[in-house]
Parts: C-alpha cells; sequence; structure tokens
C-alpha cells in the first residue's frame, strides 16, 4: 500500500548524468556522493515512520534531477534536496490516507464517523502503547505527564541530557505510527488492554 | 520561549517561519546531512505542537503558530496526530499501565477520593435526569477505575433540546497526574454541560460540533456573572468532519456555572454563525490522605 509513487517522468542518462555533475565534479566522487545522498534520504523516510523509504528516496532524487535537467536554478542542492524529500513524504501520507479511505468497507464522511474514525485511531493507539516494553511506555507518559524543570528531572533519572530524552521521546512516538498503520489496515477492533474507551457515541 | 521548547529554540523559531531565508536554506541543508540535528527538529516540532494544544504558548508564539505553522496541511495533520496520541497516553496513563510506584501514595489515595466523589455525582446527575424525565445532557463518564461506564440519553423527543453531548474523562490514580478533561459539544445547547475537575485536571479540552462554513473561530469562556475568563482568537477551521478543540487552561475555572461563546467567521455578508453552551464546572475538593 502507498508504494507506488505519482511517477510521470522516468529519470533518463542525461538527467542523471547533470544531476551527478552537480554533486560532484569528479564522477567516482559523484558516484559517492549520490550514494551518501540516497542513504540520508532513506535515513530521512526512516525517521519519519514512512513504509518503503527506498522507493521515496528514490522518487526524491528523480525528481531534483529532473528540475535540474530541466534547467531549474538551484543555488543550494541540499536544501533542495530537503524540500523535496519533505513533499515527497506528504503525498505519501496523503495516498496512505485515501487508500485508507477507499479500502473502507462502507461509505462514510459524516461528523459521527469521522469521530467513530478517530475513535479508532486512538483506540489503536492505545494499544499500540500498550504493546511499548513498560520502560518505554512509560517514558513516554511521564513525558508528556510533565511540563518544564519535571521534565529535565525525568532526563536526570534516567542519566540522559535533556536533548537525548526528548528526541528518544519523538522516536518512541514515531515508532508507534508504523504500529498504528498496521492496526488500522488490519480493522483491528478497538479493544485496547485499558479497556476504556467509550467516548461520545459507541454502541 | 518556554522551558518545554528548550535548548531547541532556534528550531523552534525556524518552524515558526521566523529564521531569516539566508539561515533558514542553510539549516535545510544541514538537516539532510545532519541526522542528530534532523531529530532535534522532529522533537521540536512534538514539543511546540504539544505547548499549543496545552495552551503553553505565548500569545505571540500561538498566533504565530496558527498563522505560520498551521498553514501547511502537513503540519495540521501533526496537530491532529499528536491530538491522539495524548489522548491515547492519557488514557493509557488513566489505565493504571504505567508502573504503579506510586499506587498506594497519598496522593493516589486523595485521587481515589476524589474519584469517588466525582462518581457519586455523576450518579446523582444521572438520578436527577431520569426523575426529571430526563432534562439533562448526555453524560458519558467512562474513565474512572472504580466505575463502570454510566450514561444517560435523555429524551426520545424526536426534536431535541438539549443534545450537547458531554464525554468526561476522570483521570486514574497514578503518578501521570495531568489530566485532559474532555468535554464534547455537538447540537444546539440545551441544560447545562458537567465540566468535572479532579486536583490533577490540568486542561479542559473541549471539542464542539462546528459548520463547514466559517475559515476561523473565536471562542470565549464567560463566568457567571458574564466576565470573560479565557479567549481564542483565530482559531482555523477543523477538517471536515472534526470537531474544534479548545484547550482551556483548568484554571480557569472554578466551581460554578458558565458559558462557552464560539463565533465563527463570517463569509461575505453573510450573518457570523455563533454557538453557545452553558457549562457547570464542579471542582472536586482535594482530599486529605489522613
Amino acid at each position: 500500500m502507498s508504494h507506488e509513487t505519482d511517477r510521470r517522468w522516468s529519470l533518463t542518462a542525461p538527467a542523471l548524468e547533470r544531476l551527478l555533475r552537480r554533486l560532484d565534479g569528479e564522477p567516482e566522487a559523484a558516484a559517492r556522493e549520490y550514494d551518501a545522498v540516497r542513504h540520508k534520504l532513506i535515513r530521512f523516510f526512516e525517521r519519519r515512520g514512512v513504509a518503503g523509504p527506498e522507493v521515496l528516496a528514490d522518487e526524491t532524487i528523480d525528481r531534483v534531477a529532473r528540475r535540474l535537467d530541466e534547467g531549474e536554478r538551484v543555488d543550494h542542492l541540499g536544501a533542495y534536496f530537503y524540500g523535496v524529500a519533505r513533499l515527497v513524504a506528504l503525498e505519501w501520507r496523503k495516498r496512505r490516507a485515501q487508500e485508507g479511505v477507499a479500502q473502507r468497507e462502507y461509505p462514510r464522511g459524516g461528523p459521527v464517523e469521522a469521530a467513530e474514525d478517530r475513535e479508532r485511531r486512538i483506540a489503536c493507539l492505545e494499544r499500540c502503547l500498550m504493546r511499548l516494553p513498560e520502560e518505554s511506555r512509560a517514558l513516554l507518559v511521564g513525558y508528556y505527564r510533565d511540563r518544564g524543570e519535571a521534565r529535565k528531572r525525568l532526563a536526570e533519572s534516567h542519566g540522559i541530557t535533556y536533548t537525548t530524552l526528548k528526541t528518544r521521546v519523538c522516536r518512541l512516538r514515531m515508532g508507534l505510527e508504523g504500529c498504528l498503520r498496521d492496526c488500522l489496515e488490519a480493522g483491528e477492533p478497538p479493544s485496547p488492554t485499558t479497556g476504556r474507551h467509550h467516548l461520545g457515541k459507541r454502541p | 520561549m518556554n522551558a518545554d521548547l528548550e535548548p531547541d529554540d532556534r528550531l523552534v523559531q525556524y518552524l515558526l517561519g521566523r529564521m531569516p531565508e539566508k539561515e533558514r536554506v542553510e539549516l535545510e541543508g544541514r538537516l539532510l546531512r545532519d541526522e542528530d540535528l534532523d531529530q532535534r527538529l522532529l522533537a521540536a516540532t512534538d514539543d511546540l505542537i504539544h505547548s499549543y494544544l496545552v495552551d503553553a504558548l505565548s500569545a505571540e508564539d500561538r498566533a504565530q503558530f496558527e498563522a505560520f505553522f498551521l498553514a501547511t496541511s502537513e503540519n495540521r495533520d501533526q496537530l491532529a496526530a499528536m491530538r491522539d496520541f495524548l489522548v491515547a497516553i492519557d488514557r493509557v496513563s488513566a489505565g493504571g499501565a504505567t508502573p504503579a510506584a506510586h499506587a498506594d501514595s497519598p496522593r493516589s489515595r486523595s485521587w481515589l477520593l476524589a474519584a469517588a466523589v466525582l462518581v457519586a455525582a455523576t450518579v446523582a446527575v444521572v438520578w436527577a435526569a431520569r426523575r426529571t424525565g430526563g432534562q439533562g445532557p448526555r453524560i458519558t463518564a467512562g474513565r474512572s477505575p472504580s466505575a463502570s461506564p454510566a450514561s444517560v440519553t435523555k429524551s426520545p423527543d424526536p426534536a431535541p433540546v438539549a443534545s450537547a453531548t458531554a464525554t468526561v474523562s476522570p483521570r486514574a490514580p497514578s503518578p501521570a497526574g495531568p489530566a485532559v478533561q474532555v468535554v464534547r459539544l455537538a447540537g444546539p445547547a440545551g441544560a447545562p454541560v458537567r465540566v468535572d475537575l479532579s486536583p490533577e485536571t490540568q486542561v479542559v479540552r473541549v471539542e464542539v460540533a462546528v459548520d463547514a462554513e466559517s475559515p476561523s473561530f473565536d471562542a470565549a469562556l464567560l463566568s457567571g456573572n458574564g466576565k470573560s475568563v479565557w479567549t481564542a482568537r483565530g482559531r482555523a477551521a477543523p477538517a471536515t468532519g472534526e470537531p474544534l478543540v479548545l484547550e482551556v487552561p483548568a484554571t480557569r475555572f472554578s466551581s460554578g456555572p458558565y458559558r462557552l461563546r464560539v463565533e465563527g467567521e463570517a463569509l461575505r455578508e453573510g450573518t457570523a454563525p455563533v454557538l453557545e453552551y452553558p457549562l457547570q464546572a464542579v471542582r472536586a475538593v482535594s482530599a486529605s490522605p489522613r
């Protein structure tokens, strides 16, 4: 699901050559830089919880190559790659959301259905949280429970810096997205272990 | 800059669109090469959104957040995702899924007592609603560790007059204290919607079903004497089918009557749509463990 990109243009040999020249004037160094950029892009998409990061990394490279081939002036190639990668990630998310809508068993669209969809997402998130190791779950709960100085104390209690705490929590949260995706796609019933989610209208 | 956004305030300035162009381009060039920096940016984004949701941004930052950060659908999606995540965290926390190291602490015992008061109050409301033929709002209380969900659905009348829906989420006795009390308001205003506040409640998240026409909304919380105790201006319209979410600091409530006024931005020459809901805040008294 969602791995298909909107490719209406394929990377051509001249476009690739132009991109490589832009990466480095010396062919071998350019090839190494190409691999490095691709690796960075894959990691970029992985950090954002995107499925199939290699496909999207290639899509990003292709788009940049195309723009260069079309003569677009790009002053800061790194920043340009970053901007295109963000766009590609956004488009992937939108495609995924659209596919999710299309895959539903019956038509929806009103506020009640939206509320039920949201409830399902939250129930899946609950389920995913409960699947985390207890220590990780406690870290997430503690982080979002605390504010300000209390968060710094939380970092100290774990023997890590405040910055490390922030990035660790962020990675944990983003790591839940894959679980959330699987849960929603599997149509798992919203019955997390906490067992309490009768908010609003539910039968 | 609040403490939650330290020490990456430059990244926050970037996210809020305040970074000079030259510096922005340089930063974006580094973000692909420097994984650590990119990871810090993702974390700063989460913290910024969280600060917005718990009303911890300054008025200036909030305005900039709404005008710049929320201008992209990518960021609006992230806001929605964080909102759902926080509800899930709240529930997991309330479900006692975190280590119960303080399960027998004075604080948790006091919470239990407060929860018992809350449950008793809910039962009283249910009873009163039945006695009066169900003139109160629909109330669903389903988060207490000591009470199974109870609900009253008002009025089989085909023309509902008090169809506000309040969903109340008292917190469980866990060290993960800060409650986010959720109140959902839908349909025409009717009888006052009860807002229960435990000692741990920090934020009252009011979710209001709004029309799909207005591009933005202003909201005001008015005390019983009509004095404004909290306002929000120019809140972006939610996605279709999603409620308008207002995060009101719990400190703005004392026990007593309030009115929540939500005014949509009028289109062209039209009249601004206005919703008003009466609320009844009830603060649980902090119980002494002794």
